[in-house]
């Protein structure tokens, strides 16, 4: 992925270049979350029409979602767990 | 949370077009996805640069981002060892394979079709679409009853790129960096943990 680092840097510098001065800057956030949906939407288009993965939905599907929510949800609670130690922390 | 929900809407409905409709002729839907996620990096990218304070903000989190990286794997793990203790017949070696993708799910299910065969190979794809998914989509929910740390630890190793956009969102554009570098580190770890999961067991 070295792509999306470069885009990131190619970005920035942009950025630090133009900052505040340009009246685009104002509308990045807006322009941002657009461009999001434009994604998922397009993440979409190229997992439907991924055979593979639309066929194995029905049989698979099941036990990779149990697997993937007990994933994410591990990771959500020590991410809980790991915030409030850091901003209490940072409290004192 | 509402973001949530759009987000949610423009991804079921690219999938149902995608299953209805087939491929476009002049551009696959993957290539157009990467295209799109190139413009939104670099919009990230033109966000982080405008901003004044990020060496504040950065210096501030400093220490959480060096161990960050230990959260999602430690998380990961959790969620494994409980599926294994629910359905104590299903395989270990190949759930914590599964489970070691952390959102790698090319590299994961190329390796562990090669290592398990193609029906956890599929599973291994589909766990790790799910996740990268479901932190794209559920991220301000997430946010906000999980704090900003969240969709970085469910996003696992595609913080660094596919879900970056959305973690400086939601997150706050300061949690980008960090987002990069556990990104990074997991992705390179993905790889050998997967190795030393099929080496041990």
């Amino acid at each position: 992925m070295l792509n999306a680092i470069l885009f990131l840097l190619g970005g920035f510098v942009v950025g630090k270049i133009f900052s505040n001065k340009h009246l685009l800057f104002k509308y990045l956030p807006k322009t941002q979350l657009i461009v999001i949906l434009l994604m998922l939407f397009a993440l979409g288009l190229s997992v439907g029409v991924n055979q593979s993965v639309m066929n194995n939905i029905s049989q698979l599907g099941l036990q990779a979602l149990v697997i993937a929510l007990l994933c994410i949800g591990g990771s959500l609670i020590m991410a809980w767990l790991f915030w409030e130690i850091s901003f209490r922390k940072k409290q004192k | 949370m509402k973001n949530s929900l759009y987000i949610l809407i423009a991804f079921v409905l690219g999938l149902m077009l995608g299953k209805l409709f087939g491929e476009f002729s002049f551009i696959t839907y993957s290539k157009l996805t990467e295209y799109i996620l190139m413009l939104l990096l670099f919009l990230v990218g033109a966000d982080l640069g405008s901003d004044k304070s990020l060496l504040t903000k950065l210096r501030s989190t400093a220490w959480q981002s060096a161990v960050f990286p230990f959260v999602p794997l430690l998380g990961t793990y959790l969620g494994c060892a409980i599926y294994l203790i629910i359905f104590p017949k299903q395989p270990t070696r190949e759930v914590l394979a599964i489970g070691s993708g952390l959102g790698f799910y090319s590299l994961t299910g190329a390796m562990v079709t090669s290592q398990s065969g193609v029906i956890f190979g599929t599973l291994a794809v589909l766990v790790n679409l799910i996740r990268e998914i479901a932190t794209l989509t559920l991220a301000p929910i997430m946010v906000r009853f999980f704090g900003p740390w969240a969709p970085i630890a469910t996003g696992g190793a595609t913080s660094m790129d596919t879900t970056l956009p959305i973690i400086a969102k939601f997150s706050g554009e300061e949690y980008a960096l960090p987002a990069v570098y556990s990104g990074v580190i997991l992705s390179l770890a993905v790889p050998l943990l997967l190795s030393l999961i099929y080496l041990v067991f």
